[in-house]
């Protein structure tokens, strides 16, 4: 008897012991992982805070997966940011449109950074080194510029792309790795185009003295610099005044008033920021509109946050403001239509991610035509044969559901191609990692922002 | 059982054969000394015997004795008056058996031939005539070792009890095994990390650490099995005799251990 329960229990510590070393591979989709988890070279990893699994066919072998990292809650236990939502929306709907349209299969997982610079840096370093994802969607400066510095990021090699960072110093960064890529022109061109309306619009040409107006950070001190230098250059008494982020600025509208008496402002700042700048300037004499005082924006003003008083709608009806082209003509319209249908509301910042989207699924087939081991340099190389040196013609490729396999074609049989995204013309310059791309100027009108027109750099 | 048949029979035949019934008487009485342990006045009523007549018989029983009281030098001497008696007073089997004894070449595999300090089931003594052809012989247990067949210089018998083989493999199965279970431990525990990790890293080594680690318990339990089958194997096998035998290697530099069972 002693005996039999000796043997049965060595058999129980052996099987034991047995089923310990065993069953390591946890998964090969990251369906098998749970939602909350994802599947890296057979393990199941839990998905980061903020991260979840978005759009794509996770339950597919083989699937190229990529990674959104955007400030999608304004705060933590914050509401939603319904632009960045918005651009959200516009990534999902060019992966679901593509999915299904080619043996090539692509997911999304979404990142919340909860405007967290620690909780996005811990997303970007798990996206690049826990499951070297080949390519990393970043939504704004701030994202962008912490991924793109990352030293994770940059060891390995990971493609970013942005649809609306325009960040000067990234330029640098693309000519330095060649992978920090964005899908809107950088600042130097909305620079100009600022500089353009200042010296140009009527509603601002007489103007000669202009105040630049910057929030600290994320390279906008850069951004107005170039703007001044611009307008010095071109006969105006141009200054620049910076403040700081969450400060309300007081200071420098008495500064303002003292220093500069503007009777223009190009003001560069967050939303609620530029709120509480021009309800300060609205109370301040010499800066209020009945002084004959404009204000000019960059492309981060245009959001409904910036309006959300009667006071400030009041103050800035009819005044302008410049953003990367949110697209216009057929392309435009058919998409408006589609993400209308996907998600009931109007794409504001949709188009250019839904671009950038298209851009890197149609690099990534590029890159996979001639090796099954797609990396982020394959997809770089994609995105860099979308360029074309100034005056050349590509072989004309549209971004669309319908497009996807046409374009595939066209770009195996052609070394530059000449793409057309929603948003316009998508060829990318080469020194600056973005497209040479006209800018929308949009007005201030009831309440809301109105197009007016594209204006080149 | 068949030992003590055998033996006994031995006895009889010898002592049928003895010339001087006092030696005779003596010889008995050692014998039964012998059963009962009584080692010394075993040696003394042999020694008395063998003076009384010299039967080879009686002085290779009084060497199987001093040998089994542990005087083990003058066991060997004994033997080797055994052995330079003349060839036709001495059985050739003993004289061989008294030789490898000697040198160390001894094999007491045979049953019948082994004796032990339990002698109930074993006298373990001769009292053949000498030139009566030998139905059984005796061999050392515990007996010295040395090279070339030159006399060692110590022989140790062996320990009170011919279970211990039979134990020692026990403990050995006990603690192969207790390793076993404790790296099967700190394995389950490097499982329990490897599924709650949430770095790829972290998985990694723990997968790598779980391998190793199971790998080490499997290979303990598994010797652990084979030893206590064999310690089962020693156990039950226990009635019959065992030795572990002590002895220096012929140069005296080194120690050799041997175990038989």
């Amino acid at each position: 008897m002693k005996r039999a329960a000796l043997v049965t229990a060595f058999a129980a510590l052996i099987s034991c012991s047995f089923t310990t070393a065993s069953a390591f591979k946890e998964c090969d989709t990251d369906l098998q992982c749970g939602a909350g988890s994802a599947c890296t070279r057979g393990y199941c990893l839990a998905l980061p805070e903020g991260c979840r699994q978005l759009e794509g066919p996770f339950a597919r072998v083989g699937v190229v997966r990529f990674a959104v990292i955007a400030p999608l809650s304004t705060q933590r236990d914050g509401g939603l940011d319904a632009l960045e939502v918005n651009a959200l929306n516009g990534l999902a709907l060019a992966a679901r449109e593509v999915n299904g349209n080619k043996d090539f299969a692509f997911a999304l997982f979404a990142c919340d950074t909860l405007n967290d610079a620690v909780l996005a840096k811990q997303q970007v370093e798990w996206a690049v080194t826990e499951m070297r994802l080949p390519a990393l969607f970043t939504s704004g400066n701030a994202v962008t510029l912490l991924a793109a510095q990352n030293p994770q990021r940059r060891a390995a090699g990971t493609l970013i792309i942005s649809p609306n960072a325009t960040a000067e110093s990234l330029s640098a960064m693309f000519r330095e790795d060649h992978a920090t890529f964005r899908a809107v022109p950088p600042d130097s061109s909305q620079a100009s185009v600022l500089a353009k309306l200042i010296t140009g619009d009527p509603q601002y040409i007489t103007q000669t003295r202009v105040a630049v107006i910057f929030e600290d950070g994320n390279d906008r001190g850069q951004f107005a610099t170039n703007v001044r230098d611009l307008l010095v250059d071109a006969g105006r008494d141009a200054r620049v005044f910076g403040f700081t982020n969450p400060l309300m600025p007081i200071g420098l509208v008495g500064a303002l008033r003292e220093d500069l008496r503007p009777k223009a402002s190009v003001v560069i700042g967050s939303p609620s920021q530029v709120r509480s700048l021009v309800t300060e300037g609205a109370r301040t004499p010499g800066l209020q509109r009945s002084d004959g005082h404009r204000w000019l924006f960059s492309s981060s003003s245009r959001d409904p946050v910036t309006l959300a008083t009667p006071l400030v709608s009041a103050e800035l009806e009819g005044m302008l403001g410049v953003a990367p082209n949110r697209g216009s003509g057929a392309l435009a319209n058919t998409f408006r239509s589609r993400f209308m249908n996907a998600f009931g509301a109007e794409p504001q910042t949709a188009a250019a991610a839904y671009d950038a989207m298209f851009l890197v699924m149609l690099a990534s087939h590029w890159g996979n035509k001639s090796t099954t081991d797609l990396n982020a340099a394959r997809i770089a190389e994609g995105l860099a044969s979308f360029s074309m040196t100034s005056g050349a013609t590509g072989m004309p490729v549209q971004l669309g559901p319908e497009e996807f396999s046409a374009a595939v074609t066209k770009l195996s049989e052609s070394t530059t191609v000449a793409v057309e995204g929603v948003t316009g013309k998508l060829q990318f310059d080469l020194e600056v990692g973005a497209p040479a791309a006209p800018f929308e100027v949009w007005r201030v009108q009831d309440g809301g922002f109105a197009s007016v027109r594209l204006a080149t750099p | 059982m068949w030992r003590a048949c055998l033996v006994a029979a031995l006895v009889v035949s010898s002592l049928a054969a003895a010339a001087n019934p006092k030696a005779t008487a003596l010889a008995r009485t050692a014998e039964q000394r012998y059963r009962e342990g009584k080692l010394e006045q075993a040696i003394e009523a042999l020694t008395q015997a063998y003076d009384l007549e010299p039967n080879s018989q009686f002085l290779f029983n009084l060497a199987r004795a001093q040998e089994v009281a542990g005087h083990t030098a003058i066991a060997l001497e004994t033997y080797r008056r055994y052995v330079v008696l003349p060839a036709d007073e001495t059985d050739h089997e003993l004289v061989a058996r008294a030789k490898a004894t000697i040198t160390g070449r001894t094999s007491v595999a045979e049953p019948a031939t082994t004796a032990t300090v339990q002698t109930s089931k074993s006298p373990g003594l001769s009292s053949k005539p000498t030139k009566e052809p030998p139905a059984s012989s005796t061999s050392s247990r515990g007996s010295a070792r040395a090279e070339g067949g030159e006399p060692a210089a110590l022989s140790l018998s062996s320990g009170p009890s011919p279970k211990v083989p039979g134990l020692i493999v026990a403990g050995v199965a006990v603690a192969t095994v207790g390793v076993g279970v404790t790296f099967g431990l700190l394995s389950s525990g490097s499982r329990a990390t490897f599924r709650t990790a949430t770095s790829y890293q972290v998985k990694r080594a723990a997968e790598i650490t779980t391998r190793q680690q199971a790998l080490i318990a499997d290979l303990c339990i598994g010797a652990g099995i084979a030893a206590a089958v064999t310690a089962v194997i020693l156990l039950a096998r226990s009635d019959g005799p065992a030795t572990v035998a002590l002895a220096p290697l012929r140069d005296g530099a080194l120690l050799a251990l041997g175990l038989r069972f």
